[in-house]
């Protein structure tokens, strides 16, 4: 009954054992048969690998659930910003920002408004229409002028008097900051939607928001998508769209900035 | 809006990662995201564990240099790592004590080398083992899906359905080796 150990096809318990192993409950003595088979008898480590193949395999059978579309968004920023204290020292891209060194040591919001000279922003601080409460807005504003490389960028209005301040920091873009004043108004179905246009010539969608009553606005956008690694950003733009819209930059160009 | 090519390897896709590359990260979460979000949500049942467990993985599995795409199809490593943590939070969070041994978790240097259904898209590898897994007796795939998705010994499947122990191994391993059959050559 005893068969011979070499270029033999498993017996049935044989198959046993090697499921048993790959199961993980082989008693002492099965065990040590099982060690022989895999020094001896190549079939069995075949059967043995098909097995665990076929037992890691068991997940790929459940329904798909897919999950929630924040969380792509999410990790990618949570990549991005692992990634920016290695790469943002050695930038070669480094943009040239006259008060960056002086920014840098800027402990506060008050002194930044001192500093930067721009009335707009300080305007429009006073004026700022906020879901956020305004010490942590605040305190992200600073956070951000902290940072050496962090630039303010204007924006200017297409045939119109809206005009604004973009802030932010070069390869974080996972958090920018946008101060705008003078924009009308949109009614109760529309929204303004401000993007990002990149060297290779895409668009990324930086987030949406409304005015207050003055037409002012200061808010802390979190964009959902980053641009690519290695890929510039060039400009930036705002748009009126329908809320129901899909996220595409079909509407209207309002404001303008180039980076 | 995958801005590499569609058809790019996970190889290639993981080389360009670990050289900084943002973009490959999102072409794999778009590839795996799917799969390894299913396997975590069934094994915690909690959506916000499985979020932050997807999220560990993605930004953290390509770091390994442990993993060599080469040699391992990228679902099978995902999903090996995906079930080793999903065990560990379940037995962080059970208060009783598991046999350690019995989960049968297997590292990446253990995991099987690519077979050729892992040529085929996650879609048909679904089907192709999903027709597989109907196929078994119902006791046999029940033992199999408690010993995978919840960690659970032979012992303890043996006390929670109340049969003989020997009955559990029995089922275990003949549903193990059903499916490798019904799987063929799909496996090696």
């Amino acid at each position: 009954m005893k068969r011979g150990i070499m270029s033999q096809p498993l017996s049935d318990d044989e198959q046993a054992l090697a499921a048993g192993y790959v199961l993980g409950d082989l008693s002492v003595d099965e065990m040590a048969h099982v060690a022989a088979l895999l020094q001896h008898k190549p079939e069995f480590t075949q059967e043995v690998n098909a097995l665990q193949a076929s037992l890691q395999l068991i997940p790929h059978a459940l329904p798909k659930v897919e999950p929630p579309p924040q969380l792509q968004a999410s990790i990618l920023a949570a990549h991005a910003a692992s990634l920016a204290p290695a790469s943002s020292p050695s930038s070669s891209t480094r943009q040239a920002f006259p008060w960056s060194r002086i920014i840098a040591g800027i402990a506060g919001l008050a002194t930044l408004l001192l500093s930067a000279d721009n009335f707009r922003l300080r305007r429009q601080f006073s004026l700022a229409q906020n879901p956020d409460p305004p010490e942590s807005d605040n305190q992200r504003v600073a956070a951000i002028l902290q940072q050496p490389t962090s630039r303010l960028v204007a924006l200017e209005g297409e045939d119109n008097a809206a005009a604004g301040t973009l802030l932010f920091t070069p390869g974080r873009w996972q958090e920018v900051v946008v101060s705008l004043g003078d924009l009308p108004p949109l009614p109760v179905d529309q929204v303004y939607r401000m993007w990002l246009t990149l060297a290779n010539g895409e668009v990324i969608f930086c987030g949406e928001f409304n005015t207050n009553t003055d037409g002012a606005v200061f808010i802390r956008l979190t964009p959902p998508e980053l641009p690519p690694q290695g890929v510039k950003a060039t400009g930036i733009f705002v748009t009126a769209d329908a809320t129901s819209a899909p996220l595409t930059p079909t509407g209207p160009q309002f404001m303008v900035g180039e980076l | 809006m995958a801005r590499f090519s569609t058809d790019v390897s996970d190889a290639e896709l993981i080389q360009r990662l670990r050289s900084g590359q943002s973009e490959a990260l999102r072409v794999l979460y778009e590839r795996y995201s799917g799969l390894v979000y299913t396997l975590a949500l069934r094994m915690l049942s909690q959506p916000s564990e499985a979020e932050d467990l997807t999220q560990d993985i993605f930004l953290n599995f390509w770091k390994q240099e442990s993993f060599d795409p080469n040699r391992a199809a990228l679902s099978t490593y995902l999903c090996v790592i995906v079930r080793s943590r999903a065990l560990n939070k379940i037995e962080s969070r059970s208060s009783r004590k598991r046999s350690l041994e019995r989960l049968q978790r297997l590292t990446p240097g253990e995991m099987s080398a690519p077979t050729p259904l892992d040529q085929a898209s996650l879609v048909e590898q679904a089907q192709t083992v999903n027709h597989a897994l109907v196929e078994l007796p119902e006791k046999q795939r029940q033992v199999l899906e408690l010993n995978y998705y919840q960690g659970m010994s032979h012992t303890e499947i043996s006390q929670q359905l109340g049969v003989p122990l020997g009955t559990v191994k029995t089922r275990a391993r003949q549903g193990l080796i059903k499916l490798r059959q019904r799987l063929g050559d799909a496996v090696g």
